[in-house]
């Protein structure tokens, strides 16, 4: 997902980055028991490896409570979700167990299923006779603590480039220089439709300097610059891992934000209550 | 074949070269293009160890064989008819005797079980038993330790499914032994060459000429030396040094004309021999027989036994001791005297021309000794020994005038004197032989297990092709801790029978020495085979080019070289073993003989690298061949002196330093500082590595590829076995803790297993039986005591040491283990010797594994109980943090300083957040532009979906790579516009940001951090103990101490020094100054004067050590 933010400055735009990255809360396989494990792996990395795989929470995982500070004995539904993996291989060739063998005990949630990985996350090969039989647990937490729970793979904004074209000196070059101008980026930012040169998306830009460098050679340097915007403007792009859609990770992030920023209001209350008290 | 037709028409070598109609017959030049993808083919057909395997398998084929046979007869004094006589001598399959049952065993097994891998020593006997011959066939003597994948080890000629089954890695390419459970590989020695004649300075900077002969039943070394002008000999066994020219005057060159002649009889050599002449006719001795006693009378040694006149005395001595590797048949002195002749020419030349004198580092007089020759040589000192114990036995047996039974040689074989000796070189690597008073130590090597899927790479074989190319090499010194590797291609050969080329030599024109006069012999070239003088041959170019392309015909052997030294009229056939070769391509008229169409053959597998060899296309050259030749690197470049062509650039370096991706790029150095630390990379071992229980084992969780490999890659399965991950680099300082090397980590790729490891440690228990018939037990771990309702409960059980334990004593699988936790619960015996003590009186085992504090997590029992032996497997998961040490593939290693998490971590637009950061100030000293090239290649392949090439001399060239980035909308010098994490703001810097790959090196904060307040202190001293593994103490040095002296600070001395380490109360007496005790002095029989001190503990221990040794030391009281 994409979207542009305006009318701040990278402060914000950082906040909200790294927010999605490290404070966003999902469920990520915590605890694993294993009843039988005769594959390849060990434990540590069979575990390691559940972990990593996203599960999709049906449910609103904001509201699911954090399994250290419910007060159930070891877990239950309300800060948990139990999965179980059973795979034996009783055939000749090697099999492959994937995220699509982990069965969830309750409907609240399941491991990421996209029409993109048809075959799901590959999780051990088991040779014959190996088997793997093991309960996992799912619980939420967010990516400050291990990155399994953060759900982006990549969350990214990007200063909005301004390029300014001098078309005057443009239209002095020749077409064969102006084609040449238009090759000088290695990001093709420039294009030239009907002779002219247009720049299609900004955003291609990744500030090489190649056009300015370009015209510098060729003695015309004001023939084009790069800058960033001002006053800022940002395109985040924002892909999950699949626990979450992107929407709902910037919509959770902002909740965080909001909620951070509600208690740091709420102590500046409570200090000017306190200020105030005694007079 | 036209070569040998060239031969036919007798023209000189330069003319005999007309350009060769092509067999393909392709008209116009055409270069050979990939002439690299032979070195696959050669590898295919040589194997990586080649020459390790290829001398081992010499040895048991043919060297046991000749020793055996010039030993073959076992004789003793007490009987003249007794005689015990070897017949024939073969190893059997490798197998293990248990409990007399005979089975097949496979190195996997022995590994496991702590077993060597070895094979019955059979040999086939002829022996008197009292008035009989008896034939018996089929008898062992010992055990011969077998070197995996030679002929005789059970994993030769396997398919990888057969040897995946015998739980071998298809890769391993063998080439070590396994000797009580532990690989050990025989590293190649180097040794001068062997009779050869070698003119050297001596320690006084005189001329001297040396040969050390080298013969199956004697080595010894004989020297000339020049002292005021005249030449000696001199030898051990001479009292005095000899002149020359009486030792030739014994060896029958009775006139001075002839002495001469044989010399030279040019002015140079004349005037070089006059004052020898001069000072043996001072000693007035003119004929053999006169100077035979004169010799005589010099030789140190009197021999036992019957007495034997002077004369006798010398002529032993000149036939048998001096150049003994010269024959001489009947005493005739003939040969030798031209060889002793030919030393003293050589001697006067290089009085006169200093560059005569030989390079003793040059590699054309080296021999490389190999595991075969090594373990011949103890073979022959054991079996000797072996025998000379039979006929020991056959002595003291015989002279017993009343037997009951004929006596059987047979009966009294000791299988152990071999067995032993030789399991025991090997895993000790002390080379003892008793004959050739050898002691050599370090000979073997425990093959490292870090590396151990790279074929090769821990083995250090000595380099010795061309590999140093500044001409700089380690003085020689004893050893320095340099370890020289083998190039890609060398082969170290094997010997070689001489006598059929001795015979085609004479059939090509060589004259025989003995029909020659020394005048003949001086005027033209003299043709040396193996060290030994053949004769003489009038036109040595043609004889050389013949000979030449007879080798190239194949009707010589393919190794056997020979060269042609202009300068010192010779012509030098070497068909010994030990020497290094390498392949070349053979040019003639000024193209390659291997045409394109064979390589399109070779690749098409229609062709393999022995018949290029055998068709003459290919040809091996040693180190004093390759002088002669003109040798072209590419096809381009030959020219109408060219005679070789390269096969390939890069097989200048080793598998080790063949990984490096642009190792032309780097300064020299860091290539050799990465050879180093490719071995202490962790990766992957072998595809066994799940079934080994090795001592320490460090592997790499999720190990890749390289994304810039080298053409070695591939030869040595690099990419099966890897050991590195490509760790996205940015090249940019951050934080200021990547200071000095060190790089900073992100958290979050930690967090997804980058450069996660398993260590996993061997533990081991032995359960004996001992001679009282007592044993040592397991016993099941004890029961938690009832709880005292006294006291109150106690915070964790009492058996909680015992945790781990299941109910056989032994700790299960799948148990977390903690520090101090106990694996086994043995028990030994009180008493191991007295046959009437209680077998049930026990006390805990000594070497419980309690004391062992392995911060293992998981131990995963993958036992294997030898007869006596118990072993479990711990496993320990490691993942980076603070301390940790990590090196790219050029050189370049640091500890990880800090780690950030990945929300903090610069990224650039596309999201790219990197996995590292390295301090760029690690390049401008260092200038590894290769790593930066790996980055970029690297970074581009990433794009392109493909891996590029960064091999030694080629490689992908950094335009191709700078051009693939900008077709993939990036910079074309690898930077990037990066954003600051923290911030969110650009950096003002563009960053080189890409994938380089990057080892995890096996030295890890884990186990090396270590801090004690209080601990244990050493039992004599009372000092705390010393290192970590004893929970040691941090010692404050003597430098420290210096700091503090110098800085005044003596309370904070006293403190460190005395009260934190050693601090004990003696009473001392004011009076006597004698240590008392108890307030108490025995001397004074007072207590008046006693005061209490507190010295150190070490101080009083030796004032008592002293005292005992009546030395008083007194201590003089003040009182402040």
């Amino acid at each position: 997902m994409t979207f542009s933010l305006e009318g701040t400055d990278a402060s914000i735009a950082n906040a909200l980055r790294r927010v999605m990255i490290a404070e966003t809360p999902t469920v990520a396989i915590h605890f694993v028991r294993i009843e039988n494990n005769t594959s390849p792996l060990n434990d540590e990395m069979l575990s390691h490896r559940l972990g990593l795989i996203p599960i999709v929470y049906r449910g609103d995982v904001r509201q699911l409570n954090s399994n250290r500070d419910c007060d159930c004995q070891g877990n239950c539904a309300r800060c948990s979700v139990e999965f179980e993996l059973h795979v034996r291989n009783d055939g000749e060739d090697t099999i492959e167990v994937t995220s699509h063998d982990l069965r969830a005990l309750s409907d609240m949630a399941v491991p990421l299923d996209d029409e993109t990985l048809p075959r799901g996350i590959l999780i051990c090969k088991l040779g014959k006779f190996q088997e793997i039989r093991l309960t996992a647990i799912a619980t939420k937490g967010v990516g400050k603590e291990h990155a399994k729970w953060s759900p982006v793979s990549t969350a990214v904004f990007q200063y909005e480039p301004s390029i300014r074209l001098n078309y005057r000196l443009l239209d002095e070059l020749s077409p064969q220089d102006r084609q040449n101008f238009v090759g000088s980026c290695p990001a093709r930012v420039f294009e030239i439709q009907d002779g002219r040169v247009v720049i299609p998306d900004v955003y291609r830009c990744t500030y090489t300097e190649e056009c300015m460098r370009w015209a510098e050679q060729v003695g015309k340097p004001d023939l084009v610059t790069v800058k960033q915007l001002e006053p800022p403007r940002f395109r985040f792009s924002v892909e999950t891992t699949g626990s979450l859609k992107p929407a709902e990770i910037v919509q959770s992030c902002l909740i965080t934000i909001q909620e951070k920023i509600r208690k740091i209001e709420d102590l500046l209350v409570t200090k000017q209550e306190e200020q105030q008290l005694p007079q | 074949m036209s070569a040998t037709a060239g031969l036919g028409t007798g023209q000189a070598p330069q003319a005999a070269a007309p350009p060769r109609q092509d067999p393909v017959g392709d008209a116009e030049p055409q270069y050979l293009k990939d002439k690299w993808k032979m070195l696959p083919e050669f590898l295919k057909c040589r194997g990586l160890l080649r020459n390790q395997l290829a001398s081992f398998n010499y040895f048991l084929d043919v060297d046991i064989k000749k020793i055996v046979e010039a030993n073959n007869r076992v004789v003793c004094e007490a009987d003249p008819t007794f005689f015990l006589k070897y017949t024939n001598i073969y190893i059997g399959k490798p197998s293990v005797e248990e409990e007399l049952i005979v089975s097949e065993i496979t190195p996997q097994q022995c590994r496991l079980r702590d077993m060597t891998y070895s094979a019955p020593i059979i040999v086939d006997v002829e022996y008197t038993r009292g008035k009989q011959i008896v034939i018996r066939k089929g008898v062992p003597i010992g055990r011969m330790p077998i070197m995996l994948r030679s002929a005789y080890c059970v994993l030769s000629n396997k398919s990888p499914e057969q040897l995946a089954r015998l739980g071998e890695c298809p890769m391993d390419p063998g080439g070590y032994f396994v000797v009580r459970g532990v690989e050990k590989v025989i590293l190649i020695q180097e040794q001068l060459s062997k009779n050869r004649i070698i003119i050297e300075h001596d320690p006084k900077g005189g001329i001297g000429a040396s040969v050390t002969s080298s013969t199956h039943e004697r080595k010894t070394r004989t020297n000339l030396i020049t002292k005021h002008g005249k030449i000696y000999l001199r030898h051990n066994t001479l009292s005095e040094d000899v002149g020359v020219v009486v030792v030739l005057k014994a060896l029958g060159i009775e006139s001075d004309q002839e002495i001469v002649q044989m010399v030279g009889s040019e002015p140079m050599y004349i005037i070089g021999l006059s004052a020898s002449m001069e000072e043996c006719s001072k000693l007035a001795i003119r004929t053999q027989a006169q100077a035979l006693d004169f010799i005589g009378s010099k030789i140190r040694m009197i021999r036992r036994g019957f007495s034997r006149t002077r004369a006798d005395e010398a002529r032993e001595f000149l036939s048998s001791v001096i150049l003994s590797h010269v024959p001489v048949y009947m005493f005739n002195f003939r040969t030798k005297s031209f060889y002793l002749s030919l030393m003293v020419r050589r001697v006067i030349h290089a009085m006169t021309d200093p560059s005569a004198v030989d390079d003793k580092d040059y590699y054309g007089n080296k021999r490389l000794e190999l595991s075969g020759q090594l373990l011949s040589l103890l073979f022959e000192d054991l079996f000797k020994r072996f025998n000379a114990e039979l006929s020991r036995i056959a002595d003291a047996t015989l002279n017993k005038s009343n037997r009951a039974q004929p006596f059987d040689i047979l009966k009294s074989i000791r299988q152990d004197i071999m067995s032993n000796g030789l399991a025991h070189a090997i895993s000790s690597g002390n080379w003892t032989l008793k004959r050739f008073k050898m002691e050599r130590a370090g000979v073997t090597q425990v093959l490292a297990a870090v590396v151990h899927g790279l074929p090769g790479y821990d083995d250090p074989h000595h380099e010795p092709v061309r590999e140093d190319p500044q001409g700089v090499r380690a003085p020689v010194l004893q050893s320095c801790g340099l370890v020289k590797n083998l190039a890609l291609l060398t082969h170290v050969t094997t010997d070689e029978d001489p006598a059929p080329i001795a015979r085609l030599c004479f059939n090509l024109g060589v004259e025989d020495l003995l029909l020659l006069s020394g005048d003949e012999f001086n005027r033209h070239c003299v043709v040396f085979l193996n060290g030994q003088i053949l004769g003489i041959h009038r036109n040595p170019r043609h004889f050389v080019y013949a000979f030449r392309a007879l080798r190239r015909a194949g009707r010589v052997g393919e190794f056997v070289s020979i060269f042609l030294n202009e300068q010192q009229r010779t012509v030098t056939i070497a068909a010994d073993g030990g020497r290094v070769c390498r392949p070349l391509i053979i040019v003639a008229g000024r193209r390659t003989r291997l045409r394109p169409a064979h390589m399109q053959e070779l690749l098409d597998g229609l062709r393999t690298f022995e018949d290029c060899l055998r068709e003459g296309l290919v040809e091996y050259v040693d180190v004093n061949e390759e002088n002669n030749c003109e040798v072209a690197l590419q096809d381009a470049d030959i020219t109408s002196r060219t005679t070789h062509c390269e096969i390939e650039p890069l097989s200048i370096l080793g598998c080790v330093a063949g990984l490096i991706p642009y190792p032309h790029h780097n300064q020299s150095p860091r290539n050799t500082y990465q050879c180093a630390m490719g071995k202490q990379a962790m990766g992957t071992i072998a595809s066994n590595q799940q079934r080994r229980i090795d001592t320490i084992l460090y592997l790499l969780v999720y190990p890749e590829r390289p994304l810039v490999k080298t053409r070695t890659l591939d030869l040595v399965h690099f990419e099966n076995v890897p050991a590195g991950i490509n760790a996205t680099v940015a090249v940019m300082s951050y934080s200021g803790y990547d200071i000095e090397d060190a790089v900073i980590l992100n958290k979050a790729s930690l967090d997804r297993g980058f450069m996660r490891c398993i260590v996993a440690r061997k533990a081991q228990a032995s359960v004996r039986s001992y001679p009282n018939q007592s044993s040592d037990i397991i016993c099941s771990p004890p029961e938690e005591p009832p709880p005292d309702p006294n006291k109150p409960a106690p915070a964790e059980p009492r058996t909680q040491r015992y945790h781990a334990l299941d109910d056989d004593g032994i700790c299960a699988p799948n148990e977390i283990i903690n520090p101090g936790d106990i694996y086994v619960n043995k028990w030994s015996p009180k008493n191991t010797n007295d046959p009437l003590a209680a077998a049930t009186d026990l006390a805990p085992g000594a070497n419980m594994l309690a004391a062992a504090t392995i911060p293992s997590e998981v131990p995963t029992a993958i036992s294997e109980p030898t007869d006596h032996s118990l072993t479990r497997f711990f496993f320990n998961r490691c993942c980076p943090e603070l301390g940790d040490k990590f090196s790219s593939r050029h050189g370049q290693k640091g500890v990880c300083g800090l780690i950030v998490s990945q929300e903090d971590m610069p990224f650039t637009d596309q999201g790219i957040c990197p996995d590292m950061i390295m301090n760029p100030h690690g390049y401008p000293s260092r200038m590894t532009v290769g790593k930066l090239l790996e980055l970029m290649g690297g970074k581009a392949g990433l794009m392109e979906g493909r891996v590029h090439d960064g091999t030694a001399f080629a490689g992908d060239p950094v335009g191709e790579l700078s051009a693939a980035l900008i077709a993939k909308g990036f910079s074309y010098n690898g930077k990037d516009m990066l954003t600051s994490g923290i911030t969110g703001e650009p950096l003002s810097a563009y960053i080189y940001t890409g994938p380089i790959y990057y080892q995890k090196l096996k030295h890890m904060v884990l186990d090396k951090m270590h801090a004690r307040s209080r601990g244990p202190r050493a039992v004599l001293t009372r000092q705390p103990t010393e290192g970590r593994s004893r929970d040691g103490g941090l010692r404050l040095g003597e430098m420290e101490r210096d700091c503090l002296i110098g800085y005044g600070a003596a309370m904070l001395l006293n403190e460190r020094l005395m009260v934190s380490s050693d601090q004990f109360s003696i009473c001392v007496c004011g009076k006597c100054g004698l240590i008392g005790y108890k307030g108490w002095c025995p001397y004074c029989r007072s207590g008046e004067e006693i005061s209490t001190i507190k010295i150190p503990y070490a101080c009083k221990l030796l004032f008592q050590e002293l005292e005992s040794m009546n030395v008083v030391p007194r201590i003089r009281l003040d009182s402040y």
